[in-house]
């Protein structure tokens, strides 16, 4: 039987999940309205994210504890391929977004010569992660226990997002003087700002105060990181109601 | 008239296509296929032997690319550009004088045949300009075309500029075509085009689906579900 405490902590991360659910559809839905391809991108972008957001949260709740002893392939789905899927989701997301600020950009500047940029980062991406999802799976390392040399380029798919994301598309957006972009990139970003927030917070309040008021406050915040991403996600393009009576075609 | 190059929008706007010597503006989100109907119109031109101009703020090259990726193909025709790099003349967006100047002589050397003109570039000149340093620009610019067997057909983002300045904008021209995406209800949006107004024609209430397949617009009336 589940105390209420337990309850409300599975409650919020399902609730999360949900969000990120609906928002992933979404961006999949207002994707097949659009038809260029950049602007696809991006929202396809936010799909992929609300997508593995979803399977985190569903991780977070109903997962087994990450354990320092797993190896192999229970390891590789527990930790490395959820947060690589984590870092990849969030770059294809920023590049997309990049490539969109460009063509809006009055001038087209090629911010940082993104461009050719965005294919070196990829190639990087690509690569690292094609390494560790093969020795993960086959089990030639484990948490904290490896190749140092590999355990050291376990950072870099999430550097490359944070780069991108904190460099790259604040100046191409401000350069875009798009405002629906502007927008949409405001509401985004508070997400996963929330999302680690989260997890400090939550602990600080658990030392402050009680361990589950802490949790509590952690998954508070998680769950109000998926609201933004679904104002984000409706906020990508200017979307419009049916007024009364003119629902239907002439 | 001048063909859009999509025989469903043809048959909305009652005849044959856009009217004579008439300016369109078509307004829309980014992405959501603005463009491509200036491909339609450009290929449509090209096949029917117009002299067609293409004024963009873009590398002619990725345009091409573009409208290749939509399926449109100029053949061995292309369309006389005005455009950041690649064209035959460069634009300029410090210079709205050598711009006006530029657009007017293609025009007079070619006034002999029918011209079709595409702009993309009005959205960022409002951006980087005043708009009312605009609308003189685009006023001026709209009534010396109008003295040439001349259609023209421009782009204006939606969502970019203030309400009262889209409104302006669209008082300019003697047709408007928006695109929209409109939220069905629960989770479906769709693309809806609507005349807004185009002369010569009553005012068109209905709302009207599109889609892009290859290298085909498809436009079919639209009525909404529940």
């Amino acid at each position: 039987m589940l105390s209420a405490v337990d309850f409300l902590l599975y409650l919020f991360p399902l609730i999360a999940a949900v969000v990120y659910g609906y928002s992933a559809y979404t961006a999949i839905a207002i994707s097949r309205t659009l038809s260029n391809r950049v602007y696809r991108n991006q929202a396809l972008g936010m799909a992929a994210i609300g997508i593995i957001l979803v399977i985190l949260a569903a991780w977070i709740t109903f997962g087994p504890p990450t354990s320092q002893h797993l190896t192999g392939i229970v390891y590789f789905l527990q930790f490395l391929g959820t947060w690589m899927a984590v870092a990849l989701g969030f770059y294809y997301y920023i590049d997309a977004s990049i490539m969109a600020a460009r063509v809006t950009d009055p001038l087209f500047r090629d911010t940082l010569h993104w461009t050719r940029l965005r294919l070196v980062l990829w190639a990087c991406d690509i690569a690292i992660a094609g390494i560790f999802s093969i020795t993960g799976a086959v089990g030639s390392f484990s948490y904290g226990n490896g190749p140092p040399i590999i355990v050291d380029w376990i950072g870099v798919p999430f550097y490359i997002a944070v780069f991108s994301g904190a460099v790259a598309l604040p100046i191409a957006a401000k350069r875009s003087k798009d405002g629906v972009l502007r927008r949409q990139l405001s509401w985004f970003v508070a997400c996963p700002i929330l999302s680690i927030l989260a997890f400090y917070v939550g602990g600080l309040v658990g030392i402050l105060t009680s361990a589950f008021i802490g949790d509590l406050a952690g998954v508070v915040m998680y769950t109000a990181a998926a609201y933004f991403l679904y104002r984000s996600v409706i906020s990508l393009v200017p979307v419009y109601e049916f007024k009364e009576g003119l629902g239907k075609s002439g | 008239m001048a063909s859009t190059g999509v025989l469903a929008l043809d048959t909305l706007l009652g005849s044959e296509g856009y009217p004579e010597k008439s300016a369109v503006l078509i307004t829309g989100a980014p992405g959501i296929g603005k463009q491509a109907l200036g491909y339609s119109f450009i290929q449509s031109g090209l096949q029917q032997g117009d002299f067609c101009l293409y004024v963009t703020r873009l590398n002619s090259r990725e345009v091409m690319r573009d409208a290749r990726g939509f399926g449109f193909d100029f053949g061995n025709k292309f369309p006389f550009w005005i455009s950041a790099d690649g064209g035959e003349l460069k634009y300029d967006y410090r210079d709205l004088t050598g711009l006006s100047y530029n657009i007017k002589e293609v025009l007079k050397r070619n006034s002999e045949r029918r011209i079709r003109v595409f702009a993309d570039v009005f959205s960022p000149l409002l951006m980087l300009n005043p708009p009312d340093v605009i609308y003189k620009f685009l006023t001026q610019l709209l009534a010396d075309a109008k003295q040439y067997d001349t259609v023209i057909v421009a782009t204006l983002e939606d969502g970019m500029h203030e309400l009262q300045v889209m409104t302006a904008m669209q008082s300019l021209f003697d047709g408007v075509i928006e695109l929209k995406i409109y939220h069905e209800g629960g989770l479906t949006y769709v693309p809806i085009l609507t005349v807004q107004k185009m002369l010569g024609m009553p005012p068109q209430p209905g709302y009207f689906r599109f889609s892009f397949s290859q290298n085909a617009l498809e436009v079919a009336a639209y009525a909404k579900r529940g």
